[in-house]
C-alpha cells in the first residue's frame, strides 16, 4: 500500500472515446468520488477501494461536481481541482479520490484516475482541495 | 493614621530592620507585578548578612501588626543596585515563573486526555497552563470522568494525588442539568475520588474546588476556544490571551500562594472612597480624566445571519434560459426533468443540473447570478409535459439587526455612532437586551482617576475589583463604581494609590465582540469551528501516446491486397493533439471538435511533436464542391484492455488519383492543425487501386 496517482484503462478510454467520437457516449470527466482505502493505485483500478458514500452537503451523495477544470494549453497540461466543504465527510479520514465520468448514483466501473495520499481527517473545521495536473509525460 | 510595619525576607534572611522604602504595585494581569525596596548597606556589611543576588528569592510582609502577618509579596529579585550606602532592590512576584520557561502544547478539545476537553471551556485552559507550565498553583482542579463506578469519581488522565486536591473539596458536576454537586470523602488513587454523593456517570465535565470558594472561576461555554495553540510561547503571554478573550482578569495573591482567574467585577471592595466631606479618606484632591473618544449613543447591533432554506418551481417553454430568483442565493439545487411535475413529484439524482458560478471555469447546465439572483440555462428548458418542471432549492441568508439610541446623552454630546456585531445572537430580542445594555454603560464619557487612599487595618484592595468612588469636590461630582486597575502600596508612607476607572470593566459586553472577532483570527490559525483550514492534496498524473503500429495496405479495385507494410515507428501524437485529448476529457462543450478526418500529403520530415501542420499537404485531392484538403475517418476503435486507440483511413478509387504520398496526419475539422503525425516511405497510387492506413496508437 503506498501513495501514488494513476489515469485509470478506463479513463484512458473515456478520453480516447471523447476525443474521437462526435457524440461521446461517455459524460466528460468531471465528478469525484472519495474513500477511506489505501491499496496502491493501478491502471486497473475500476473503483475506489473504500469509497464513502452520502458525503456530499446537503444532498448526501457519492460524488460531486469538481470545482474547476482549467488548461495549460503550452505545458499540455489539465488542471482538475475537486474541493470537499467544511459541512461534507466529517469524520472519516479521507486517503483516496477518484475522478468519475458517470453521474449515475452506484456506477460500475467509472473510476478514470485514482489518487492515494496521506490521509486527512475530515472536521466542519476543515476542507480539502485535491489538484491534479493531468500532462504528456 | 495608623502606622504600619514591614517585613522583609531575603532568601528567608529578615532583612525588615534594613528597609529604608518599599514600593510594591500590583496589577490586573496585564503586568507582573512588582516590589522596589531601598535597604542599607552598611547595615548589611555589619550584621555579616550574605548580599542578595539575583537568584533570591523576596517576600514582604505589610500591616498594622508588628511584626506584620499579611504577605503582601511574594516573588524573587530581579535587578539589584548596589549604591554608596544603600542598595536598591526590585523584584517580581510568583507571575514571573510564567516567563521563564516557553511552553508547547496544543490544546485541542476533540483530544480526551486534553483538561478542556470536550466543551473547550477557557478557564480549564488558563488552569491546566498555570499548574502544569508555569509551576504555579490554584486550587481547582477541571476534567472529566472516563468511567462510572458508583459514589466515586473516575478519571484517568488525573493525577488527584498532586495535592490540589483534598478530603472536603467540592466536586460538581457540569454536565448534568442543574450542575449538582458534592464533597470529596476519600482520595482512592491519582485517578478516583470517593464523593459523598452519585452525582457522576462517564463522560460528565467536572469542577473540584474547596469550600472557601475557586480562584479559577468557571467561565463557562458561551465563549469558548476549540482549539488552543501554545507553540514556543511564554505562559504568561497565553494567559492574558485568554483573558483578554473573556476580557477577565487574573493575579497572585502572597497571602494564599494562588493564581486568581475570575471576572473584573466579580468583588466590590467595601471600602469606599470618599473625596470631602466629614468621611473624606484620601490624601489629596484627583483629577478625573473624561474621555468621550468612545461614547455611543447610537448603536447598531446586528447578530449572525441566519440561514433559511427555501425553494421554487419554474417551467420551461424552450425558449426561455433566465428565471428570476426570490433572493440571493447562498447556496442551490437545480432539478429539471421534463416530465416531471416536482411541486408534486421528489427530484431524483439524475434531475439534478450541473451548476457553476457566473464566469466560472466548470461547464454547467445553468449558471447562478447572485447579483440579478437568477439562474440561466444554457440550453432553454423545453415546455413541460406537466407543470413545474423546474425546480430550484437554496438557501439565502438574512442578518438579525436592531438599532437602539440614547435621547438624553445625544442631546448632551451630541451623535455618537457605532455599529458591532454579535456572532452568537440570532434573535432579534437578544440583540436588543444586549444593544441596551452596552448603551447604558457607553453613553456616558469614560472616567478615570489617581485617588491615594488613607491606609487602615483590612483595606485589602486588590487589582480586579471595583470600589465606589464618591467626590464631593470636583464639579462634576462623581458618584460611581470603578474598577481597581492598579495598586501601589508605599512604605513608610501609610497610604494606598488606587488607580481607578470604569472603561475597565464596563466595556465588558463591546469588548466581547472585539475579542471574539480576535479569538476568530486566532483560531484561523490553529483551526476551529468558527474558521476553516484547507488541507491540500496536489499531484501530477503522467501520460503518453506512442505509435504502436501503422499498416499502410494498397489493394486493387477488388479490394485484393497488392502490398501491406507495417510500420512500428515513424508516428507522434502532436502536442495540439494531447491538448485536444485534455480538452474533450474535461470539458461538457469542448473547445476542439471530435478527431475525425484525415490528410495526406508528400512531406517526409521526420514526424514532430510541435507539428502543427502537415509537411507538405495534398490540397483538394477529395473531390466534390468545393474540394476538400481532408477526408473522414472510417472508423475508429478505442481498446481498454490494450489501451489502445485505432483509426482507419481510406483513400478510395478515384480519389487521389495517381498520386503519390509518404505522410499521413489526423485533425478535428475538415483542415487544420494535426493532432498526430507519421511519415513514411512513398507508396504510389493507380487510379484503380485505394490505399488503408490503419494506425494504431498506444498508452505509454
Amino acid at each position: 500500500m503506498a501513495n501514488g496517482q494513476v489515469l485509470t484503462k478506463i479513463g484512458f478510454s473515456v478520453m480516447m472515446e471523447r476525443a474521437y467520437d462526435s457524440t461521446p457516449s461517455y459524460n466528460q470527466i468531471s465528478q469525484f468520488k472519495i474513500g477511506t482505502g489505501s491499496t496502491t493505485p493501478t491502471t486497473s483500478d475500476t473503483i475506489l477501494d473504500s469509497m464513502i458514500s452520502s458525503w456530499t452537503y446537503p444532498l448526501g451523495y457519492e460524488q460531486k461536481n469538481c470545482a474547476s477544470v482549467g488548461f495549460l494549453i503550452a505545458q499540455q497540461k489539465a488542471v482538475i481541482a475537486s474541493l470537499v466543504a467544511p459541512k461534507e465527510a466529517n469524520g472519516n479520514t479521507i486517503t483516496e479520490l477518484g475522478l468519475t465520468h458517470c453521474y449515475e448514483m452506484s456506477c460500475p466501473d467509472d473510476i478514470c484516475a485514482r489518487i492515494v495520499f496521506t490521509g486527512v481527517a475530515k472536521t466542519i473545521d476543515n476542507q480539502l482541495y485535491v489538484v491534479l495536473y493531468f500532462e504528456r509525460g | 493614621m495608623t502606622r504600619r510595619y514591614i517585613k522583609v525576607e531575603i532568601d528567608d534572611e529578615d532583612v525588615s530592620s534594613q528597609v529604608l522604602r518599599c514600593k510594591i504595585v500590583q496589577t490586573y494581569g496585564d503586568a507582573i507585578p512588582t516590589a522596589e525596596l531601598e535597604l542599607s548597606s552598611q547595615y548589611y556589611e555589619e550584621e555579616g548578612y550574605t548580599a542578595p543576588t539575583n537568584a533570591s528569592t523576596l517576600e514582604i510582609w505589610l500591616d498594622e501588626n508588628d511584626p506584620p502577618t499579611t504577605k503582601v509579596f511574594d516573588g524573587y529579585i530581579d535587578n539589584m543596585q548596589p549604591q554608596q550606602g544603600m542598595i536598591r532592590i526590585s523584584g517580581k512576584d510568583q507571575l514571573s515563573l510564567m516567563l521563564n520557561d516557553m511552553m508547547n502544547h496544543y490544546f485541542d478539545t476533540a483530544e480526551v486526555e486534553e483538561k478542556c476537553y470536550p466543551d473547550g471551556r477557557i478557564s480549564s485552559i488558563f488552569n491546566a497552563i498555570v499548574k502544569d507550565y508555569a509551576g504555579l498553583n490554584t486550587n481547582t482542579t477541571y476534567g472529566y470522568t472516563t468511567s462510572y463506578t458508583t459514589g466515586k469519581l473516575v478519571d484517568v488522565y488525573a493525577n488527584f494525588n498532586d495535592g490540589s486536591v483534598n478530603v472536603g473539596d467540592i466536586v460538581k458536576n457540569f454536565t448534568v442539568s442543574g450542575e449538582p454537586h458534592a464533597n470529596v470523602t476519600a482520595i482512592d488513587s491519582d485517578t478516583q475520588l470517593s464523593v459523598n454523593s452519585n452525582i457522576f456517570n462517564a463522560s460528565n465535565r467536572y469542577m473540584i474546588y474547596p469550600a472557601t470558594g475557586q480562584v479559577v472561576h468557571d467561565s463557562g461555554t458561551t465563549i469558548t476556544l476549540n482549539k488552543f495553540d501554545c507553540h514556543d510561547a511564554d505562559p504568561f503571554e497565553r494567559c492574558r490571551k485568554l483573558a483578554d478573550t473573556l476580557n477577565w482578569c487574573f493575579f497572585y495573591k502572597a497571602d494564599t500562594d494562588l493564581v486568581y482567574f475570575q471576572e473584573k467585577n466579580f468583588t466590590t471592595n467595601s471600602n469606599s472612597i470618599t473625596i470631602g466631606g466629614s468621611s473624606n479618606n484620601v490624601m489629596q484632591i484627583p483629577q478625573w480624566e473624561y474621555d468621550r473618544s468612545e461614547l455611543i449613543n447610537i448603536l447598531k447591533v446586528e447578530g449572525i445571519e441566519q440561514q433559511v432554506e427555501y425553494s421554487q418551481t419554474f417551467e420551461g417553454y424552450g425558449s426561455t434560459t433566465t428565471f428570476n430568483l426570490d433572493y440571493e442565493p447562498s447556496t442551490i439545487a437545480v432539478y429539471y426533468n421534463v416530465d416531471v411535475n416536482f411541486s408534486t413529484t421528489a427530484p431524483t439524482f439524475e434531475d439534478r443540473q450541473l451548476g457553476n458560478v457566473e464566469g466560472g471555469l466548470t461547464e454547467a447546465d445553468f449558471t447562478v447570478d447572485k447579483k440579478t439572483k437568477t439562474i440561466t440555462f444554457a440550453v432553454a428548458p423545453d415546455a413541460p409535459t406537466t407543470s413545474n418542471n423546474i425546480l430550484v432549492i437554496y438557501s439565502y441568508s438574512i442578518p438579525a439587526q436592531t438599532t437602539i439610541r440614547d435621547q438624553t446623552s445625544i442631546d448632551t454630546y451630541g451623535n455618537y455612532s457605532k455599529k458591532i456585531t454579535f456572532t452568537d445572537i440570532t434573535e432579534v430580542d437578544d440583540i436588543t437586551a444586549r444593544a441596551t445594555n452596552i448603551l447604558e454603560k457607553y453613553k456616558e464619557p469614560f472616567k478615570s482617576a489617581t485617588v491615594k487612599r488613607v491606609w487602615k487595618a483590612s483595606l485589602d484592595y486588590s487589582p480586579g475589583q471595583l470600589v465606589n468612588v464618591t467626590d464631593n469636590l470636583n464639579i462634576p461630582n462623581v458618584d460611581n463604581t470603578f474598577f481597581i486597575v492598579k495598586v501601589t502600596q508605599n512604605y513608610p508612607d501609610s497610604t494606598v494609590e488606587l488607580e481607578v476607572g470604569d472603561k475597565q470593566w464596563k466595556t465588558d459586553e463591546l469588548l466581547s465582540d472585539l475579542v471574539e472577532r480576535m479569538k476568530q483570527g486566532e483560531e484561523n490559525d490553529v483551526g476551529s469551528t468558527q474558521s476553516t483550514d484547507t488541507d491540500l492534496v496536489s499531484e501530477t498524473i503522467q501520460f503518453d501516446l506512442g505509435l504502436q503500429t501503422c499498416d499502410v495496405v494498397l489493394k486493387n479495385a477488388a479490394g485484393a491486397v497488392i502490398t501491406s507494410t507495417q510500420y512500428t515507428s515513424g508516428g507522434v501524437y502532436t502536442n495540439r493533439g494531447f491538448n485536444v485529448i485534455l480538452n474533450r476529457a474535461f470539458r461538457k462543450t469542448p473547445d476542439y471538435n471530435h478527431i475525425g478526418s484525415f490528410m495526406i500529403g508528400t512531406g517526409s520530415t521526420a514526424a514532430s511533436v510541435d507539428d502543427t501542420s502537415m509537411g507538405n499537404m495534398f490540397n483538394g485531392w477529395v473531390t466534390g464542391s468545393p474540394l476538400y484538403y481532408s477526408k473522414e475517418l472510417d472508423s475508429f476503435a478505442v481498446h481498454t484492455s490494450n489501451e489502445t486507440v485505432t483509426t482507419v483511413a481510406h483513400v478510395p478509387t478515384g480519389l487521389g488519383t495517381g498520386c503519390s504520398f509518404c505522410e499521413y496526419g489526423e485533425i478535428t475539422s475538415t483542415v487544420g492543425s494535426v493532432v498526430n503525425r507519421f511519415v513514411f516511405p512513398t507508396i504510389t497510387k493507380g487510379d484503380f487501386e485505394q490505399v488503408y492506413i490503419t494506425t494504431v496508437f498506444v498508452r505509454t
